[in-house]
């Protein structure tokens, strides 16, 4: 069965400035590892979300134009490097004329092999991390290396309390399931251990990582792959990961 | 949700809309919003009001009735009622449950969602042959298909890129920076795919060096074939210039 979800949701939204879940597909070879993409507006510009591949990219351009005009899309955030998150680079620029790339200093290099991308402004992301001006407001890109990519930046929006954190907290549905938002917890956990104990690099980085989040104030926690967290639930995902001992090379002994 | 689950509550449609009953159930994931889970055929539903939200699981069932279409959805604590005549015109919506006062809210956005729903199935499946890509090519013009996303990116997708330039161009002079680049690649690539951004965007596709679609973006209007052909020449400035050739032959990049 193939899951596909045409219409965007709102998942936050505090005046001017909106956090919109852009619908889903699912293609066979992704075995239950959804992936989201999301929209960012604020004050009328936009910065899109990891917006994912080629096979994605039209459903993810209808629902954009319907809260801003493509001119408007003034930013892409690439949390990582993988082709889920950048498959669709080298058409960008078509569609976003104005779309300047945020991703980690260490990717600039291996993204031209999408394809050429001499037109695509690049921003560097240092790994301690940056701020990102989008219409009035100032947004967090907080590093969070190793998790599973050594360069991996998660994105904190201070007026909606919401870290968007790419491959953090990522799960695998079981076949013909899919939720947006995380309702049973310790039945999520279960989709969401897997990834964790397999794709992070090493507990390590994972400790670093809760060390700054957990000082964030946080109402919804929207990651890259698998359902949002909301309310009490973004606390029992923090503390989950703090509970959730060895993984990745750690594993190997 | 499954065609399994839900095909079974169109099987007993009459034959005069059970076609659009049909197309109406498959594509109730494109169409429907708030969707927000999908579970054993069961999709759930979050709709908010203020700081308040009301999530349900429903069971989606389409079945035509007095010459209307009509959408169920039987929830856990909750039911919504869509029906339309076939054209979509006036849609009458029905809402049991808790918290009416948020679900009622959204009634007018699911109205118009499954008004939508109805006249896209419509559309398709009166002007299916229209629609359709010509699947001979002979004489075809990919024009219109240029708009669309998802027709560019599979060309993309399929296809080397070649050329990458930023040009300066005087007034009717692209033209021949465009003729520069077919030269050079037309006769190695059968499928060219040239896309341009600046002053305006524009899209265009020759197959063995001829042209057979034309699309430009410009003050705020779409311009397609001839028409689009004149705006290219009124093209000056500052060009970004990408040009594409497909991997594979036109016949099975183009045609659906």
């Amino acid at each position: 069965m193939t899951l596909k979800v045409r219409n965007p949701v709102v998942v936050a939204e505090n005046g001017d400035v909106r956090f919109v879940w852009l619908g889903l597909d699912e293609s066979e070879a992704e075995k239950g590892i959804l992936a989201n993409q999301y929209l960012l507006v604020a004050d009328g510009e936009a910065l899109l979300v990891d917006p994912g591949g080629y096979y994605v990219f039209e459903r993810v351009y209808k629902n954009v134009v319907k809260y801003v005009d493509p001119e408007k899309v003034v930013g892409v955030f690439y949390s990582h490097q993988d082709p889920d998150v950048t498959g669709s680079l080298n058409i960008i620029e078509d569609f976003f004329p104005n779309a300047k790339v945020y991703v980690s200093a260490i990717w600039t290099r291996f993204l031209p092999h999408l394809g050429a991308v001499a037109g695509v402004k690049m921003v560097e992301l240092p790994d301690t991390g940056a701020t990102i001006r989008l219409g009035k407001r100032n947004l967090e890109a907080i590093p969070a290396h190793f998790l599973h990519s050594p360069g991996h930046f998660n994105l904190y929006v201070p007026d909606l309390k919401l870290l968007f954190t790419g491959d953090i907290g990522a799960a695998v549905f079981p076949e013909g399931e899919w939720y947006l938002y995380v309702e049973n917890f310790d039945e999520h956990a279960k989709y969401m251990e897997w990834f964790h104990k397999r794709f992070m690099a090493c507990r390590k980085a994972l400790d670093k990582w809760l060390a700054r989040v957990e000082k964030l104030d946080l109402e919804v926690i929207a990651p890259q792959h698998g359902a949002i967290f909301t309310g009490e639930n973004t606390r029992r995902f923090i503390e989950w990961l703090r509970s959730l001992g060895p993984v990745g090379a750690d594993i190997l002994g | 949700m499954t065609s399994k689950t839900l095909s079974g509550n169109v099987r007993d449609a009459p034959k005069a809309g059970s076609g659009l009953a049909e197309c109406v159930r498959e594509k109730i994931l494109e169409g429907l919003p708030f969707i927000t889970g999908i579970r054993g055929g069961r999709i759930q539903l979050s709709l908010s009001r203020m700081l308040f939200r009301f999530r349900d699981w429903y069971t989606p069932n389409v079945k035509v009735e007095d010459d209307r279409i009509v959408l169920e959805l039987k929830g856990d604590r909750s039911s919504i009622v869509l029906a339309a005549p076939p054209d979509g015109s006036s849609v009458s919506s029905q809402y049991k449950g808790p918290r009416g006062w948020i679900l009622r809210k959204h009634l007018p956005t699911l109205e118009s969602a499954f008004q939508s729903l109805l006249q896209e199935c419509r559309k398709s499946m009166e002007e299916r042959s229209a629609t359709a890509i010509d699947s001979t090519m002979e004489g075809a013009d990919y024009s219109r298909h240029l708009a669309r996303v998802s027709f560019v990116s599979r060309i993309v997708l399929k296809s080397l890129m070649l050329a990458n330039d930023e040009v300066i161009v005087r007034k009717g002079g692209l033209l021949s920076v465009l003729e520069d680049y077919i030269k050079e690649y037309g006769t190695k690539y059968r499928l060219l795919y040239i896309s341009g951004t600046g002053p305006a965007t524009f899209r265009l596709l020759f197959v063995d060096g001829k042209p057979v679609g034309a699309f430009v973006h410009t003050d705020g209007r779409d311009y397609y074939g001839v028409e689009a052909d004149d705006k290219i020449n009124e093209i000056e400035g500052l060009v970004r210039i990408k040009v594409y050739g497909s991997l594979e032959p036109p016949e099975e990049v183009l045609v659906a």
